[in-house]
């Protein structure tokens, strides 16, 4: 994979991003460079693209049980630009606020894309946080219904995203592990 | 029903989702919304109802149900709707043309510059959009400003000053992170074996700040004027005093009775110091800040992480959502999976029980197993302080007679191995006791390890401020100094030893003999007490010998490497999800309550009671230590220019009318927010009640917009546009209705009835 057109980021696009995202500037560059790395020959960074499979191999993302749903949330057109990029890595870093992770989290964990945390999904997330072949029926209806009994707060079966809300924004350990360090900057 | 400045509107949204077919949105606003008299920008709601367009009936394939979608909107601005909105909206209208998008550019206008800036970045919207908000939003403020000309020249060196700063601080704030120790370390260890092993380390990290932090105050303030007039030194020096502290170390900056008391002056006329004021008054810095910034850190800590009792949750639903992210290992991932099918499995299996209610005679064994575990712990706590107080006894008989330098090491070596076995005993508790709850094992553990820990260091204490001080010696304060080094080297060669040769050997005999037993897991709760326990000795030890905090900072920088070294090496990750927060604010709990405020009792005791020795130290001769503040207040009172010092000293600090007052004051604050705490409790409750009935009046809604739905499909099957019309007309109608909404389930068993027939 040859790479992009070494073009220096502006000064005025690196304040923009810095204005417009969490990151540093030095997370800023990594990113820049490592996208460059990545992305193919000719092109400017700014209209490059990189496929989806591109983004799930990198080594951040490469054994995460989500990173379907992860690039599938953050990619537009089922590609990323760097400006996509930068967006995830924003909302993955540790200065983000809570809210932007829980909206981000919302629409991850929400395989079915209806606007709702259903019994569906709910079953879809504990087999990929398994990822084992024996997991019964039972467990998984036993699974889903506890953690509808413990957040669905008007008993429609399903989680809202003000439920979800709710039920991540009191847990300071989801603030701590909804975190991803890209490109070990 | 509801409070007055918070308004839930129930806003029927009725929209078909076909799977697989993209939705049209377009969004209208039907119903302004109330807000209240006192919102700010961040209480203004946006109400946004999306109608259904013409696919309700046209499409054969909607294989979902239809859904009645009712949210109730109290959203402040930097919250948005949520949903794919990325996906709907930059197709028919772009974002800022919407009302959602208008209302929210309205209220960015007026913000300042910072706010603006954080409440552009906290949307969850792509980069596109949000550079064409800040564009919008720039234009509509430079439309706002044209008309103030004169204004604008002020106005512009004000924002590129604000835009200066802001750089400025960003840039800093980078330096600092650059500066930041061992945070490639830090993203190693949290990608393999999670946050939780993560924050023994930062614990470890935090502690270091505090020692460099007390180190460069006393270096500066005091160290540095006493190597100025510093009397040479003429023992022996032999290697063993890096272990007894004695010897050559004894007339070092090291101890307390190196320090001169007189008041340093270099040169005739030239600035004077009094060594006794400096002592005292940097020390007492150092504590009082470490004071302050402990409780401001327990406080931060204790806000962000404390769990409202009334929403008690078993934690199925954290264990579920709170997959750690950090994780990148791929064996660790694996693990990590296991583990979880594991702990949801116990989970489920303790859950199941918990809802069978024990009979009595079990009751009654558990209950009669606490009281005996409590009395055995608390038995071997006081034997082993009994034993400690009467070695010490004995050591100091023992020396007088024996002059073997060595052998002072002997009362530090069976403190350390003491907290070397103890605890290992009092984690065998764990056959007998049984618990509801497996998070109150590990807290009772805590409990009695920390009491243990804090009972022998008490035990000295006393040893050390009434037998020690009170005996006569020659220079007492620099004998408890010793004896606190020697405390501290030995408990850091212990864990040195405990780390490299215990658990590597752990290791090498679960590969080679036992292989049934696998890798071991890092015990986080008994190496942070262990560093509790070292900077316990640390603060105590300030007073006697100054150069403590540079000691233990060595030590904590060479235990980060051995503990990171050892944890690669020999370690797995963690099999239970340990809820690293809620523990970290309990540890930090633990270091200011038994371990901080014991150092400063026994420092005020000190200082308050106790003589100096006459020979040596800055203050040699005092009746007491503070009786150089005492003198010091009277030499002021008798130069004019200082009257206040010597009034605030008076009237504030040494006056109980003051303290006394400020106590009223105080518990009057705590009591007040007692009762508001209490209110919002019961607030909470009711809330929840209504969301419940609302769920219910959802349901309602449901069923009988499906049943008039069906009823006109059946009537009229042909004409699409006539039932589009009264489903668009059918919803302000259910608005209505339930804008009346207490009276909506009375409504619903007379609507019930109808039906039915």
């Amino acid at each position: 994979m040859g790479q992009c057109l070494r073009h220096q980021m502006q000064w005025e696009d690196l304040e923009e991003y810095q204005a417009l995202t969490f990151l540093t500037r030095n997370e800023i560059l990594c990113i820049h460079d490592t996208f460059l790395k990545l992305c193919p020959s000719g092109k400017h960074y700014k209209e490059a693209t990189l496929t989806m499979e591109q983004v799930s191999s990198l080594p951040a993302l490469r054994v995460n049980p989500f990173r379907d749903r992860i690039c599938k949330v953050f990619s537009h057109n089922n590609v990323f630009s760097f400006e996509d990029v930068l967006g995830m890595a924003s909302v993955f870093s540790e200065q983000a606020c809570p809210s932007l992770k829980i909206e981000y989290a919302f629409r991850i964990y929400d395989f079915n894309e209806n606007g709702f945390i259903d019994e569906e999904d709910l079953q879809k997330i504990v087999l990929r946080l398994l990822n084992s072949d024996d997991v019964s029926e039972d467990l998984l209806m036993d699974v889903t219904h506890h953690v509808l009994s413990e957040s669905d707060l008007d008993n429609d079966n399903m989680l809202s995203f003000s439920e979800f809300e709710h039920a991540m924004a009191k847990s300071p350990d989801f603030m701590n592990s909804f975190r991803i360090h890209f490109w070990g900057c | 029903m509801l409070s007055d400045d918070q308004v839930n509107e129930i806003i029927i949204e009725v929209e078909n989702v076909p799977s697989g077919v993209q939705r049209h949105v377009a969004s209208n606003q039907i119903f302004p919304r109330k807000s209240s008299a006192n919102s700010t920008f961040d209480m203004v709601s946006s109400s946004v109802v999306d109608t259904i367009d013409s696919q309700i009936f046209s499409n054969g394939n909607d294989r979902k149900p239809r859904l009645l979608r009712f949210s109730s909107l109290n959203e402040s601005i930097s919250q948005s709707h949520h949903g794919p909105e990325s996906l709907g909206m930059d197709e028919t209208c772009s974002f800022h043309e919407t009302v959602q998008g208008q209302k929210l550019i309205a209220s960015l206008v007026p913000m300042t510059s910072r706010d603006r800036i954080k409440t552009i970045r906290n949307q969850p919207r792509t980069m596109k959009e949000k550079r064409e908000l800040r564009k919008i939003v720039d234009k509509e403020k430079s439309k706002q400003r044209h008309g103030a000309l004169e204004a604008n020249c002020c106005a512009q060196c004000l924002n590129s000053l604000s835009l200066a700063s802001r750089r400025t601080k960003s840039n800093l704030s980078e330096l600092l992170n650059y500066v930041s120790l061992w945070q490639k370390t830090f993203k190693v260890i949290g990608g393999k074996f999670g946050t939780s092993v993560l924050s023994y380390f930062s614990f470890l990290r935090w502690l270091l700040r505090f020692n460099i932090f007390s180190f460069v105050i006393t270096f500066s303030f005091v160290i540095i004027p006493q190597f100025t007039v510093a009397e040479r030194n003429t023992l022996q020096f032999t290697g063993l005093e890096f272990f007894t502290g004695a010897g050559y170390f004894r007339d070092t900056v090291m101890y307390y009775g190196f320090y001169t008391n007189s008041t340093i002056r270099h040169g005739t006329g030239g600035p004077s110091y009094n060594m006794q004021l400096a002592y005292i008054f940097t020390i007492g810095a150092c504590l009082v800040i470490c004071f302050f910034s402990l409780l401001f850190s327990m406080a931060k800590y204790f806000r962000n992480n404390f769990i409202n009792p009334h929403i008690y949750s078993r934690g199925i639903a954290k264990l579920v959502f709170c997959w750690d992210f950090t994780v990148t290992h791929d064996k660790a991932v694996k693990l990590k999976q296991k583990n979880l099918s594991t702990e949801i499995r116990e989970n489920l299996s303790e859950i199941r029980q918990e809802n069978d209610r024990l009979t009595l005679h079990q009751q009654l064994t558990r209950f009669s197993a606490h009281i005996a575990a409590w009395l055995v712990s608390t038995g071997v706590a006081a034997a082993c302080c009994a034993a400690v107080y009467y070695l010490a006894e004995y050591n100091s008989e023992f020396l007088k007679t024996h002059r073997n330098p060595g052998a002072v090491l002997l009362l530090p070596f069976v403190v350390s191995c003491i907290n070397l076995a103890v605890p290992r005993f009092y984690s065998m508790f764990r056959l007998v006791e049984r618990y509801e709850v497996p998070r109150q094992e590990v807290y009772v553990l805590l409990i009695r390890n920390i009491l243990l820990k804090i009972s022998i260091v008490g035990i000295l204490c006393y040893y050390w401020l009434n037998i020690v001080a009170l005996s006569g010696e020659e220079c007492w304060e620099t004998l408890i100094g010793q004896d606190i080094y020697r405390l501290l080297l030995m408990d850091f060669v212990f864990s040195l030893a405990d780390s490299l040769l215990g658990e590597f050997l752990r290791r090498f005999i679960g590969m080679k003999f036992i292989t049934s037993l696998s890798l071991q897991e890092f015990d986080i709760a008994r190496n942070v007490l262990e560093l509790i326990y070292a900077q316990t000795l640390t603060w105590l030890g300030i007073f006697f010998c100054p150069l403590l905090p540079f000691i233990q900072m060595i030590t904590l920088f060479i235990m980060f490497y051995v503990k990171n070294i050892s944890l690669m090496m020999n370690f797995q990750p963690p099999s239970k999800a340990w809820r690293a927060s809620q523990m970290i604010t309990f540890f930090i709990f633990l270091l200011f309550f038994p371990s901080f405020t014991g150092v400063l009792c026994t420092l005020a005791i000190t200082i308050w009671r106790l003589k100096p020795s006459a020979d040596c130290g800055p203050f040699r001769g005092l009746p007491s230590f503070i009786q150089s503040i005492y003198s010091w207040i009277d030499t002021l009172s008798r130069r004019s220019g200082y009257l206040w010092v010597v009034w605030i000293y008076q009237n504030l600090i040494g006056s109980v009318h003051f303290f006394f007052i400020l106590t009223l004051i105080v518990l009057i604050i705590t009591y007040l927010y007692w009762q508001i705490t209490e209110g919002r409790k019961i607030m909470i409750r009711l809330l929840h009640e209504q969301i419940i009935n609302e769920g219910k009046d959802k349901m309602f809604l449901i069923e009988k917009l499906t049943k008039l739905q069906d009823m006109e499909k059946r009537a009229n099957p042909n004409a699409l546009i006539l039932e589009r019309r009264e489903v668009e007309q059918q919803s302000p109608l259910h608005v209505e209705e339930l804008n009346a909404a207490p009276d909506l389930r009375l409504r619903r068993s007379a609507q019930d009835e109808n039906l039915e027939v």
